[in-house]
């Protein structure tokens, strides 16, 4: 008799935890962080994504909807680490990135990421107006670089085709060209712009 | 008689309602990782106010080096691909004229 009241009371003490638990947070929102996302620029942000600094991928988009300019966002209920932010912009004419590294995201602090036109990449588009010769390798360089890097392109943009090429640091570039057939072509400091689409014509 | 099964019945409806609320208790906490955004529903009351401001910046501090999916153009004339950064001593050794 004794035993059977006292495994009720082990089982109402149980009941009680775990109704309890229901409502209780394990992780309460004063042990978690947030990132405040401010859209300081004229584009409209269309993903955002944050991933652990230790993370290999970006993981998902974190958006459920569009940033418009002067819009915000807050990112709540997040767990104390280092992360790494990324944001997209469609555009019209491409779409661009913008970068913010080792966040300490740290409980009941707020991290506030200010997007300006400036925090944006550029994009730079070839056309190949050639008949007949394809362009089997492009080589994109920062001006100031000693050698030509890595070949941007994993097949060959045909006569007539367009490359488009996006997420490149604003700043000045060197850029070669290799043909099927005939010489190479170079073009010298061509700038890249945030939020911009700088095009370059090719034969 | 009728007291004893009335207690039988009691103890094995706790039982029942301590799983249920066991289970709901844990599937609550396993959904606490994502990440919600609160839009312009304005930022909530445990929040410092006082934080960090960090500027996005299009120059990373280091190499971009997470992976995400490119979606590739259906398009045969038309390719898009993400910029490669330039990274000292990799790629083509070729010197630039």
């Amino acid at each position: 008799m004794k035993n059977m009241r006292m495994v009720k009371l082990v089982l109402l003490v149980l009941l009680f935890l775990s109704v309890a638990g229901c409502y209780i947070e394990i992780d309460p929102p004063w042990l978690t962080g947030s990132v405040e996302l401010n859209n300081r620029s004229d584009a409209t942000i269309d993903a955002f994504y944050l991933a652990r600094t230790d993370q290999s991928y970006w993981g998902s988009n974190r958006l459920d909807r569009l940033v418009y300019p002067d819009d915000y966002v807050v990112f709540s209920y997040i767990t104390p680490n280092d992360y790494d932010a990324m944001i997209r912009a469609t555009g019209f004419f491409s779409t661009y990135y913008a970068y913010a590294y080792d966040l300490p995201v740290r409980s009941n602090l707020t991290i506030v990421l200010n997007v300006y036109n400036s925090s944006f990449s550029g994009s730079m588009e070839i056309f190949n107006q050639t008949e007949t010769a394809s362009i089997i390798a492009i080589y994109v360089v920062p001006a100031d670089a000693p050698t030509w890097g890595y070949n941007q392109i994993f097949q060959p943009v045909g006569p007539g085709g367009r490359l488009e090429m996006l997420d490149l640091d604003p700043g000045l570039y060197n850029i070669r060209i290799v043909w099927s057939s005939g010489p190479e072509s170079f073009f010298y400091d061509v700038d890249i712009e945030s939020l911009v689409l700088t095009t370059l014509y090719a034969d | 008689m009728l007291h004893s099964l009335f207690h039988k019945s009691a103890l094995a409806l706790v039982i029942l309602f301590t799983a249920v609320s066991v289970a709901s208790a844990a599937s609550v906490s396993h959904k606490r990782e994502v990440l919600t955004p609160a839009g312009s529903q304005g930022i909530q009351a445990f929040q410092a106010e006082d934080g960090e401001d960090k500027p996005l910046s299009a120059k990373p501090t280091r190499l971009r080096d997470k992976s995400l999916t490119d979606a590739e153009s259906e398009d045969a004339a038309v390719m898009t691909v993400r910029y490669k950064p330039y990274r000292e001593g990799s790629g083509e050794a070729r010197v630039k004229d």
